[in-house]
């Protein structure tokens, strides 16, 4: 609340001010101007009266305790320690994140120190997929947009990505085709590929922090997601999914999850590792940021390692199976015989447990996701899970 | 119903709109020969870096924010709406030196027919971007498909 009458009171400043320097304005020219930016704001807040409809969520959250107190975990280890997170069910069918989405107007029209110290992220998920907690972990790669804002992880990853002569010949060539292509002049191609780019791998950052975090679990939860639509679709923001799915194998193995991921879900495993193997080739200034997705992505991975530092999720072998015999007998998994078990590791046994039992290939992804008993069993095994690493 | 617009974007249209209007209105003052405010001053020392991306095709590009990059390819869709030699990186590269040039001081004729195309530039862009998101608010609340959530990308 805090925040929204800091916003009201920001924009009655602003327009406060604005009408009276337009009392001063030189000419024709300035007043013209004076009434399109006026027309701007009646606009904008229109638009900004109707977002404050999910403001709603926060005295209804759609999420399930366990999932909350996971999501809210992972939200105060990556992005700060005080975060205030709140999730809303969207319409929409796809996740995402807003953070600190009053701050902007607060600080240039307003009075900064009324919500100085405040983290605020808001969550959206789709409302169909409310019930699905072995999708949640999805929300992890829409953190993870806050951690690269915060942390300036696209910034660094961008700086050391242009040190390299080949990106930057390749850049001009990629700018050239798509010149050639959209009947563009030079700077306006190259500003294409160069937001093509900052997108791009800012989404390569956000799935490699997601798997870092969670391991497999989040790999399971994207492919479940791409999977009936097109894996070789990308867009102007986000590379295609069969290129993602490739750089989480790659980052997967590099953190030693392999052998696990091939014993619970072999089949899977090695579909999946035969389908990234087989991709398409891709055209113009696609061709160029799935090379440079794959030039820098051991550079990505060393920034994304830095920064999680010790909130990597390890591979532990003893704990995965103790979870799988728990699930087994209908137990929801939240401590084991030698002590507490990480959240991160109750989510992972669940989808591993569920994908063992609907045959660990391809078809057993979507049957694992759908399995309403594991998703009961996750629920709770992560609000236990939460309350006795909160009680240890 | 399609979902609403992440507050913080639209901070940043509301604040572009004003951002605009204040290179328009720092143009008008220096043609005027009166004193522009240091707010002024500042919306057109970033008016003359927005220039000079306009003006760039190489891959230095990508040290410039989301943002920049964004009001940059507006601008230039806008000037090529226009029907102005767009192509012609040179055009911007004067435009921003003539700013840089009138904030110390020159007064020059042809500085100051180039900072009278500032202006112009400046108040065609802001009509077209405030047009652009009415266009695109009537097909968003008219599609019967939902429209994708945007994912906060800001840097």
């Amino acid at each position: 609340m805090r925040h929204l009458t800091a916003l009201y009171d920001a924009v009655e400043s602003h327009v406060r001010s604005r009408r009276a320097e337009f009392l001063t304005l030189p000419d024709e020219a300035s007043r013209i101007g004076g009434v399109i930016e006026m027309r701007s704001l009646v606009r904008w807040a229109q638009e900004l009266q109707s977002s404050l409809t999910w403001v709603d969520a926060i005295s209804d959250p759609p999420l399930d305790l366990g999932t909350k107190y996971f999501i809210e975990l992972a939200a105060r280890r990556l992005i700060t320690p005080d975060v205030d997170l709140v999730l809303v069910p969207a319409a929409d069918s796809s996740y995402a994140t807003y953070s600190d989405p009053y701050r902007k107007i607060v600080s240039e029209w307003g009075n900064p120190a009324t919500i100085e110290g405040d983290r605020v992220t808001i969550v959206f998920l789709p409302r169909r997929e409310q019930r699905s907690a072995l999708l949640h972990p999805l929300i992890l790669h829409e953190l993870s947009h806050a951690v690269c804002s915060d942390h300036g992880l696209t910034r660094r990853a961008l700086e050391k990505a242009m040190k390299r002569k080949r990106l930057r010949k390749r850049f001009g060539q990629a700018a050239e085709a798509v010149k050639a292509r959209d009947n563009v002049v030079d700077q306006e191609a190259a500003l294409t590929v160069a937001a093509g780019l900052r997108s791009w791998t800012e989404e390569a950052i956000c799935d490699a922090i997601a798997s870092f975090y969670l391991g497999p679990t989040y790999l399971y939860s994207f492919v479940v997601e791409v999977l009936g639509g097109n894996i070789d679709r990308s867009g102007s923001t986000h590379p295609p999914p069969r290129k993602r799915i490739a750089l989480m194998l790659d980052h997967l193995d590099s953190l030693g999850w392999a052998p696990i991921m091939s014993r619970y879900a072999g089949p899977l495993d090695e579909w999946l590792r035969h389908s990234v193997a087989n991709g398409p080739a891709y055209s113009e200034e696609r061709d160029f940021l799935v090379w440079m997705l794959e030039t820098t992505a051991s550079d990505l991975r060393s920034l994304v390692g830095r920064q999680l530092d010790s909130h990597s999720l390890t591979p532990d072998d003893a704990v995965l199976e103790e979870i799988d015999e728990l699930l087994a007998a209908g137990i929801p998994p939240a401590q084991s015989h030698i002590g507490t078990i990480d959240p991160r590791s109750v989510s992972l046994g669940c989808w591993l447990h569920a994908l063992q039992n609907a045959g660990g290939d391809i078809t057993s992804l979507p049957l694992a996701a759908d399995a309403s008993g594991i998703e009961g069993l996750l629920s709770k095994g992560l609000e236990m899970a939460a309350l006795v690493n909160a009680w240890d | 119903m399609p979902e609403p617009m992440n507050p913080a974007d639209i901070a940043a249209s509301a604040t572009r709109a004003g951002f605009f209007q204040d290179v328009v209105v720092a143009a008008s003052r220096l043609l005027h020969d009166e004193k522009a405010s240091e707010r002024e001053r500042r919306a057109l020392r970033q008016g003359s870096k927005l220039l000079r991306i306009a003006a760039t095709s190489d891959a230095v590009l990508l040290q410039s924010t989301t943002q920049e990059l964004s009001e940059a390819s507006a601008t230039l869709a806008v000037i090529r709406a226009a029907g102005t030699d767009a192509s012609d990186a040179r055009y911007f590269q004067q435009l921003s030196s003539a700013i840089q040039g009138a904030l110390r001081g020159e007064r020059t004729d042809s500085v100051m027919a180039r900072v009278n195309m500032v202006r112009e530039l400046f108040l065609a862009v802001n009509e077209a971007s405030l047009d652009a998101s009415i266009r695109f608010e009537q097909e968003r609340q008219s599609s019967p498909l939902p429209m994708p959530v945007p994912v906060n990308s800001s840097s």
